[in-house]
């Protein structure tokens, strides 16, 4: 059942301009919070509250995939596509959990983890956070190719080849210089050529791995936002999606480059970024729930209090 | 409203419901195309282009009396006729399949 209402009978909380102006309050608020609080800790603190926040959003952005998960169960396109975003961040989730648990088990301290976001010589072996990242990175892919093949049609074949081509170019340059300054910086071994080769060819593939799917991912997220982006109800979820795949992108390159470099001091900068990336991608979802889940129970209440 | 419900239905209600608050009704007696199409714009922007394409790709598969004028591009797609696909808008090529059903059915009267 559809209740049929006029604009002017409709409350605000179903206006979708009356909530982007509260969602962009509530996130700039959220990350201003939080980052603020990093940086008002002890520095010998940080990294530890940082990552903890990160552990926190990234919970929050599971737990709101997983409330759309519920509603829309697999029907339909985006019931498959959020379905599998959903699957994605909890993937996300798990490796960091799983790479907290692991840095504790070696260090006995909640510091750096292992992955994107690690530092130090610990992160240059392979882990199972590792794995169950990338599995996450799947997930996430098969959301933004698939919503950009449904929206191919709207958009233009130029700004697709421009996108894929400016993306190629950062990945490329991105992955020579992680590769020059890992062969300046990196770990040497002792043991024999073979072994040498193969450990050292595994981190390097680890150290670029992160930013390079980062990077692929950005592609389609633009491709979709330069086709919606008028939209009243397509423009905030994809500005805030794309907005998150670029800021986690700069975190993971950000956190790159000081692993690779041998900086452990200042991660907790980066885990920032992450911080933020989690909450717009948070607040995407919950923009998506409002306004492309319908609601009759909700719907029909405030038509009923509006029209007393 | 298959290619919506296409979406997932939830997703459907929701947008019909959006477009119900512009003014727009979806009702069999009360539909208009242009009218839809300007709500779908207004919700999806330039997105709309390709939900529109699906529908009219779902009517026209519809249309068993189009067969013999229509033909089919390098992508599998149903075309109108001798008219380029890509130079015309999806509201143009849904209207102008209408136009084309309204035309035969007087033609058999």
């Amino acid at each position: 059942m559809i209740v049929n209402l006029t604009r002017t009978e409709t409350s605000n909380s179903l206006s979708p301009d009356h909530v982007r102006k509260e969602l962009r309050m509530m996130l700039l608020a959220s990350i201003g919070t939080m980052n603020l609080f990093v940086l008002l800790v002890a520095e010998s603190q940080r990294a530890i509250i940082s990552h903890w926040l990160v552990l926190v959003c990234a919970a929050a952005v599971v737990a709101v995939s997983v409330v759309i998960m519920y509603r829309q169960k697999f029907k339909g396109l985006y019931g498959r596509t959020y379905g599998a975003i959903a699957i994605g961040l909890l993937l996300w989730f798990s490796a960091e959990v799983v790479s907290a648990c692991e840095q504790y088990l070696i260090t006995n301290s909640l510091t750096a983890a292992r992955g994107p976001i690690a530092s130090g010589s610990a992160n240059f072996q392979p882990s199972m956070a590792d794995a169950i990242w990338l599995a996450g990175y799947g997930f996430f892919a098969y959301f933004l190719f698939r919503i950009m093949i449904h929206y191919s049609k709207s958009i233009k074949p130029q700004m697709l080849i421009l996108i894929a081509a400016a993306t190629a170019i950062s990945a490329l340059v991105l992955a020579q210089s992680i590769a020059y300054y890992y062969n300046l910086y990196g770990p040497s071994s002792s043991s024999g050529a073979s072994a040498v080769i193969s450990e050292k060819t595994i981190s390097l593939f680890l150290k670029i791995e992160y930013p390079i799917l980062d990077l692929l991912l950005i592609v389609p997220a633009l491709v979709i936002l330069s086709g919606v982006k008028d939209g009243r109800l397509t423009s905030t979820p994809w500005l805030l999606l794309s907005a998150a795949v670029l800021i986690l992108a700069v975190g993971d390159i950000g956190n790159i480059y000081l692993s690779v470099l041998g900086v452990a001091q200042n991660h907790w900068m980066w885990n920032m970024l992450a911080t933020a990336g989690y909450l717009c991608i948070a607040t995407s979802l919950f923009w998506y729930n409002r306004f492309f889940i319908f609601d009759v129970k909700r719907t029909v209440r405030i038509w009923q209090e509006s029209n007393r | 409203m298959e290619v919506l419900e296409g979406l997932g239905e939830e997703t459907m209600q929701a947008i019909l419901w959006q477009m119900s608050t512009q003014g727009v009704s979806c009702a069999p007696d009360t539909f208009d195309l242009h009218i839809f199409a300007v709500g779908m714009r207004d919700l999806f922007g330039h997105g709309a282009e390709s939900i529109l394409e699906e529908i009219y790709q779902n009517i026209v598969c519809r249309l068993e009396t189009f067969e013999q004028t229509l033909s089919y591009n390098g992508f599998g797609n149903v075309g109108g006729g001798s008219t380029d696909c890509m130079s015309t808008s999806a509201l143009q090529k849904i209207q102008s399949i209408i136009g084309i059903t309204d035309g035969q059915r007087g033609r058999k009267q």
